[in-house]
């Protein structure tokens, strides 16, 4: 029976021209938002790239100098040469590299930057990591894959989906299934899986070719995770929509119902999400940690000597008995250090309640599928917000071993020599994986579609023919 | 006879159970965004104005210190939302809230809420502006989807055509049951608002005419989209049909359209990076004038020229202060840098602009996000202006300050200090927001393109109902 049915279904699908519309919209779909993020990782590569050969030119030039130092010739700007200068000014690069599927989706990485200067000027403690760029794209978003999957597909699955029983039962094609000697239930379910591989089929054709297209084709954990989750959200879908096409309810209201679940789903369960959020876990006020910030800084500024003083007290390895007269640098330095030791605590109590606001975001997703598969694409491509936060912890970690290095340099005027460049700190980003993300959106996503199948098995036992024929 | 098609009309609506949730579930889900919004709005409100003042009071009481040093110091400020961002917060998400103003620097506005909440931000919130641009359009499908075709499915068509009923007329009559509904809502959304003013103490003044601008607007693009809605409804005979292609086009026009003009503006004309920005930037600096640094070529260049004006041999016998007269005309010519720079970031975001205008001519929701967000003013021209008054104020403080170390002290007198006297002379910090007509002319295009997009589709409605 299954020949048949399979058989039957493909030639309803070759007839179907809507469908195969459809199909061929999700295709370049698929291309357009696939080249969408290829353009983004290759504009972010090029800019990291950029930076770090601007920074080999810089050392270049420092070395010729340092030798025309060496053979007594007279430098133009011989403080060029001083590790306050270099640690200002030459600084160091911390950069957050692309993951293989960054293409995948955009996330959180049209706000943020994925290079950032590391210098002893400027304090760290309030890093700001974002990239220049017009609200405006920030508040469309991108048309990249994640958001291709995440809304649209759906829809092709609806659209093709939304009358498996109630078409048959529109063009009187049931009573004659009904008639024949032949399971109901097992008919059914062959003709939802058929569709469900039809589906696929379109949808991973797609996807593998326009990978291949872009030359990002290469089998890897990260790849079978994207299209595992990828295909236990069509399930979802599929299973949404048998649900609704077994209720007795003809073709428009089963399209209806399904396209009010989408709206819903996509739309309204995350916006009520977020205002609940935003709401009753509203963001600290941005104004009031920058006038504690302010203070702060008001306040150390009136006693940069005492500060200075404080300072040598607690690092007496640094005074220098032949050289006790320091200069704005050194105060600088010294009050540096102070504001971060101050800030960190309003900072930090800043980002608990931010923490706090994240950890009940996430408890809410779980009522959400699309909150959790785009969070669960986010991790794949690297883009999620905590992947950006991690990445600023670790600027701000080099930060201060970048200072540390230069300290000795700075109070006890070390001369700074052409082979102290090469020990110089370099930046390494740390892989920041998070799996659990992953584990939440199959276990919770399996679990509706369980409870769906559940329930539709339980009903499916009490149907009779006449329930099914609508008579 | 138009009377007695609109009472069936809004009978059928009466009857039918899924429209009468809708509208419920819709004015309710409107008037939760709008307490929200308006709650959210005021204690933005407050917190950015304590903080402001605030500021006012550190930036008053730095006590004794160099003018320059204070201009370092600086001072921050805060943009405010304007009362009509309840109705539509446009971009305030994605943009900066304050501004710190500085010598030498012109910085970019810091602290985007954005960048602090996760992606399930992106999905959107629940804001009147998101019930008014897209659950309405979902409201007038949800009405108009089958006016027409269930005439056909149930033959009724034929029946009244043989009574002599014009099918313009029908249409009129479909067409003015489905806008009502919309109108309805917006009066609803635009009456709670002023009334919740009424009983605040933070509104003493209403902006009577961006109110009326948005009773303009919107009607305008609600009824575009009837026009689709009773045109497809139309054509496609079957309810099912009509259903499908009514939502494609909805989810064409609210999210594929503006979507792909994101990602085609910025693969045209990407903004500069951060960094690419900020080299460029010190780039020209270093060829021209640092007011720190004496020795360099353009310092010697200016220190010539000074000279020769005042007909003096050397710089102590100028009656200023020569190290704060060269602070100054370094930071004239830095800010002419600046302004030079983000002249350019202007034009690119202008050329970005026409991309979005070219995607109007696919969806009518483009060019009504657009305007919506221009007479809320909380589009980016807003945020541009914002910033741009906020430089101006930069450069005239800063100014101020350096003239006073020229003014009051000699040259090399680096022991010079000015008082709290001083720093409150400089005046606070005072931002108007842009006047209605100039929104209107900036939005010109646009409310253009939102007229054309009416005309054709009535005149094409008008057509396909001779045609019946």
């Amino acid at each position: 029976m299954f020949k048949i049915n399979f058989k039957n279904e493909v030639q309803l699908f070759k007839r179907n021209r809507i469908l195969h519309i459809l199909s061929i919209i999700m295709f370049i779909m698929v291309f357009f938002s696939m080249s969408t993020g290829k353009e983004k990782i290759q504009s972010r590569n090029t800019d990291i790239q950029n930076e770090m050969e601007e920074l080999k030119s810089y050392d270049a030039s420092l070395i010729k100098k340092f030798k025309q130092k060496e053979s007594g010739e007279k430098l133009e700007k011989p403080w060029e040469l001083g590790a306050s200068y270099i640690s200002s000014y030459r600084g160091a690069v911390s950069y957050m590299p692309s993951k293989e599927l960054s293409f995948i989706a955009i996330g959180q990485s049209d706000i943020y930057t994925h290079q950032k200067k590391v210098s002893s000027y400027g304090t760290d403690v309030i890093l700001d990591l974002t990239e220049l760029s017009n609200p405006t794209q920030l508040y469309f978003g991108s048309f990249d894959l994640s958001f291709t999957l995440i809304y649209l597909l759906p829809l092709l699955i609806i659209a093709f989906s939304y009358n498996i029983v109630s078409e048959s039962r529109e063009n009187g094609t049931l009573s004659l299934v009904l008639s024949q000697p032949l399971n109901i239930t097992t008919w059914l379910s062959h003709r939802v899986c058929i569709r469900l591989f039809i589906i696929c089929t379109i949808v991973f054709t797609s996807i593998f070719i326009n990978l291949i297209v872009f030359n990002e084709f290469q089998f890897s954990l990260s790849l079978f995770c994207f299209l595992l989750i990828t295909f236990v959200y069509i399930l979802f879908w599929f299973s949404l929509s048998f649900f609704i096409n077994l209720k007795r309810y003809n073709s428009v209201m089963n399209a209806f119902i399904l396209f009010t679940i989408w709206i819903v789903t996509v739309f309204i369960i995350p916006n009520l999400i977020n205002n609940y959020i935003n709401n009753f876990h509203p963001l600290p006020s941005h104004a009031k940690m920058l006038n504690e910030i302010r203070l702060t800084q008001a306040k150390l500024d009136k006693v940069k000597d005492a500060t200075l003083q404080n300072f040598l007290e607690n690092h007496p390895e640094l005074i220098d008995e032949t050289n006790t007269d320091f200069g704005f640098f050194q105060k600088y330095v010294a009050s540096k250090k102070q504001l971060k030791k101050e800030l960190t605590q309003i900072v930090h109590s800043y980002e608990l309640l931010i923490e706090k606001r994240d950890k009940m975001a996430q408890m809410l997703s779980l009522l959400s599928p699309t909150a959790l598969l785009q969070e669960a694409y986010e991790e794949i491509a690297g883009t999620s917000l905590a992947h950006y936060k991690n990445y600023k912890k670790q600027h701000q970690e080099f930060s201060e071993a970048w200072l540390n290095f230069f300290i000795p340099y700075i109070f006890k005027q070390t001369t700074f020599t052409k082979e102290t460049l090469t020990h110089l700190p370099t930046f390494t980003y740390q892989t920041f994986s998070r799996w659990s993300v992953i584990y939440r959106f199959l276990t919770v996503v399996l679990l509706y579609i369980g409870v769906i199948v559940f329930y539709e098995v339980k009903r499916e036992k009490k149907r009779n023919i006449e329930e099914l024929l609508f008579i | 006879m138009l009377k007695f098609i609109i009472y069936k009309e809004l009978k059928e609506y009466y009857l039918e159970g899924k429209i009468r949730w809708a509208a419920i579930i819709t004015t309710l889900l409107l008037f939760t965004s709008i307490l929200i919004s308006y709650q959210s709005h005021k204690s933005q409100l407050l917190a950015h104005t304590e903080a402001s003042e605030i500021e006012r009071r550190l930036w008053g009481d730095q006590g004794e210190k160099n003018p320059h040093s204070a201009a370092h110091y600086g001072t921050y400020v805060f943009k405010l939302n304007t009362p009509l961002s309840i109705i539509d917060p446009g971009l305030n998400k994605y943009v900066g809230v304050s501004i710190f103003l500085e010598a030498h620097n012109r910085n970019t506005a810091e602290h985007v809420s954005a960048a602090d909440q996760s992606g399930l931000s992106r999905f959107g919130e629940l804001t009147p502006d998101f019930i008014l641009l897209y659950i309405i359009p979902l409201l007038i499908i949800l009405l108009g989807y089958n006016s027409v075709s269930r005439e056909y499915e149930h033959g009724t068509l034929k029946l009244i055509k043989t009574q002599g009923v014009s099918m313009v007329k029908v249409m009129f009559g479909k067409w003015i049951c489905v806008f009502s509904f919309s109108i309805a809502l917006l009066v609803f959304t635009i009456v709670s608002i002023l009334l919740l003013f009424s009983f605040s103490n933070h509104y003493t003044a209403v902006e009577i005419e961006s109110y009326i601008a948005f009773f303009v607007l919107y009607p305008i693009y609600y009824a575009i989209l009837v026009n689709i809605v009773l045109l497809i409804s139309g054509l496609s005979k079957h309810s099912s049909r009509s259903l499908v292609a009514s939502l494609l086009f909805w989810i064409v026009f609210c999210f594929g359209a503006p979507k792909a003009a994101s990602s085609l503006a910025n693969s045209y004309y990407p903004y500069p990076s951060k960094h690419q920005f900020h080299e460029s930037v010190l780039t020209d600096k270093k060829q021209g004038l640092d007011g720190h640094n004496p020795w360099n070529t353009e310092a010697k260049k200016l220190e010539e020229e000074t000279l020769a004006k005042y007909g003096v041999d050397s710089l102590h016998k100028l009656p200023f202060n020569y190290a704060g007269y060269r602070m100054q005309k370094g930071e004239e010519h830095e800010a002419k840098i600046y302004s030079k720079h983000y002249s350019e970031l202007k034009s690119i975001a202008k050329k970005q602009e026409y991309i979005y205008q070219m995607a109007s001519i696919f969806s009518p929701f483009i060019p009504t996000r657009f305007s919506s967000m221009g007479i809320a003013r909380t589009d980016y021209s807003h945020h541009w202006h914002f910033s741009d008054k906020a430089e101006k104020y930069r450069i005239e403080m800063v100014k101020a300050l350096n003239m006073d170390l020229a003014e009051n002290s000699s040259f090399n007198e680096w022991t010079y200090k000015a008082g709290n006297t001083l720093w409150e002379s400089i005046p606070k910090f005072r931002y108007n927001y842009q006047d209605l007509n100039e929104i209107l002319e900036h939005q010109q295009t646009n409310i253009l393109i939102l007229g054309l997009w009416f005309f054709l589709t009535t005149c094409t409605l008008f057509i396909a109902c001779r045609k019946v």
